[in-house]
């Protein structure tokens, strides 16, 4: 999503309004409820700065789902790549950003891998109990 | 803000939506009018000012516009940051062409000076940035203004190839937009013409995604964001326009322009930055199209308390149509609400007589909320041309 956006923001000039609400439409979920929600904040026009805007879009849609703090921390912190006063700044933000969504993405996967193995073990040992108990 | 219609509400709340919520809130509670403010600078870590019925004040937090200008709010960086983001419809981004040549144009037409650290890249302006300075300029569409300038620029049903020359701040862009428009839609003296825009800076039409904002007419087509020589090419070849209009001309590539559109029957409406058609005849390129009696019309502008002071019209050997004595270098600014009586005029051309309409001109002024200014703001020798009965 954040590449799809680079290119529509960075290399197509998409205003960012108009970025957000095609990245709504394409995503789903807690993610399209997130586009949508930091869109018609913008819309509404109020004056904020856009961090305020995606920060709440972030905790209303986001909040009460299954990422971790540290996760959350990570996509409410990625405003700085969609609005930068600094042009020049906002372009490595995006390539900052998505390294470091790459690498929660790694360690995701890493900590599923673990939880999984974890989780046959334990499988594994409760079910050798339970034959154990039985005979 | 003290609004009066509806479009000027319209205008108004557009225009606030371009700052912070602190300025905005400020701004509000500040009652002044919209249709007065021409500009307003944001300087990181100083007052916030306004320049309002050409006059410079502060704004203090409570939204109290004060001549005292250490009592002004002092614009912060987050102030300015967001204010950033506001004008840019939060992609600055997007602006990144715009901003190399150290302004961006947003809806509606205003235009939004930056300035802060220059990036350069091989001896050009790659891209500014830490930008600390804002200068939003209020775009003041106003209808009429052209009314009694008008007239001086039709000959035998067409219109006289026309330079507007003006110092900075003066009107020129608006009087060209408000002769645009009725040259397009057509008066009673001229039949509407096919015109064709270059607006390279969208200061024009201030156009949005390219539709207009501002009202150009019926007849008129906009190229906009285009620079002005190519695009004056450009728009001979496809729309055939009966008149080209372009503002703040300059480079010698402009001139050649010119002179290839003038030469394929178009006529033109164009602006320059400049004080009189002498100083217009001393600079490298435009001295040549003054000296090659390409323009048919001068409109001079002076500056003054004021935006839209005409000052004189001349023909294209120098003549003048219409103007005053006043010290060609705008010293003598007290005149500005002076009527210039044509009748009164030495060196007025006979010409005139028969393009100009039937009685007194009347004062030239562009504002059209001339009539709401301060009539004492003018200082010393100010005097209220509707008190001579002559209005």
């Amino acid at each position: 999503m954040l590449r799809y956006l680079e290119q529509e923001m960075i290399c197509h000039r998409t205003p960012l309004e108009e970025a957000l609400g095609m990245a709504e439409r394409m995503g789903h979920g807690e993610i399209s409820q997130m586009m949508h929600l930091a869109t018609r904040g913008m819309r509404e026009r109020n004056g904020g700065a856009f961090r305020e805007i995606w920060q709440e879009a972030v905790r209303k849609a986001l909040g009460s789902g299954v990422l971790e703090q540290q996760e959350l921390e990570v996509i409410a912190e990625s405003w700085m790549s969609f609005c930068n006063p600094d042009v020049v700044l906002q372009k490595t933000m995006f390539d900052q950003q998505i390294a470091r969504m790459e690498l929660q993405k790694q360690n995701a996967q890493q900590q599923y891998l673990e939880k999984a193995g974890l989780y046959r073990r334990l499988g594994a040992i409760g079910g050798a109990f339970l034959i154990i108990l039985l005979l | 803000m003290g609004m009066q219609s509806e479009v000027e509400m319209d205008e108004a709340e557009q225009f606030l939506q371009l700052f912070s919520a602190d300025v905005r809130r400020m701004l509000l509670k500040s009652g002044l009018h919209a249709g007065r403010l021409q500009e307003v600078r944001m300087r990181a870590g100083q007052p916030l000012l306004l320049l309002y019925d050409g006059q410079e004040y502060g704004l203090t937090r409570d939204g109290r516009m004060t001549h005292r200008i250490e009592e002004s709010f002092r614009v912060t960086k987050k102030e300015l940051n967001e204010t950033l983001e506001c004008v840019s419809g939060y992609s600055l981004y997007a602006f990144e062409e715009e901003m190399k040549q150290g302004y961006i144009t947003v809806q509606g037409g205003h235009r939004v000076g930056l300035a802060g650290k220059v990036v350069m890249d091989g001896g050009r302006i790659q891209c500014i940035r830490h930008i600390s300075f804002l200068n939003v300029r209020l775009s003041h569409q106003i209808c009429g203004c052209a009314d009694d300038v008008l007239p001086y620029l039709i000959r035998d049903g067409a219109v006289a190839d026309t330079l507007i020359i003006s110092p900075p701040r003066c009107g020129k862009t608006t009087l060209l937009r408000d002769l645009i428009r009725q040259i397009s839609n057509g008066t009673k003296m001229l039949s509407g013409k096919t015109v064709g825009v270059v607006d390279e800076r969208s200061e024009l039409g201030g156009s949005y995604q390219g539709i207009p904002q501002n009202d150009l007419g019926m007849r008129t087509d906009v190229l906009d964001c285009c620079p002005k020589s190519e695009g004056m090419l450009l728009l001979l070849r496809s729309m055939a326009p009966q008149v080209i209009a372009v503002d703040e001309i300059g480079d010698a590539r402009d001139g050649e322009a010119i002179e290839s559109a003038i030469h394929c029957g178009c006529r033109l409406l164009a602006t320059v930055h400049g004080n009189s058609v002498e100083d217009i005849r001393a600079r490298p390129f435009l001295g040549n199209l003054v000296k090659n009696h390409v323009f048919e019309r001068y409109i001079v502008l002076a500056r003054g308390l004021r935006a839209g002071i005409v000052r004189e019209i001349c023909d294209g050997d120098g003549r003048r149509l219409y103007g005053s004595d006043m010290d060609t270098h705008g010293g003598n600014c007290a005149g500005i609400f002076r009527k210039h009586d044509l009748g009164n005029q030495p060196g007025r051309a006979d010409e005139a007589q028969m393009d100009a309409p039937a009685g007194n001109v009347r004062d030239a002024a562009l504002s059209g909320a001339g009539n709401d200014l301060p009539q004492n703001t003018a200082g010393g020798g100010t005097w209220d041309g509707r008190a001579d009965g002559t209005w």
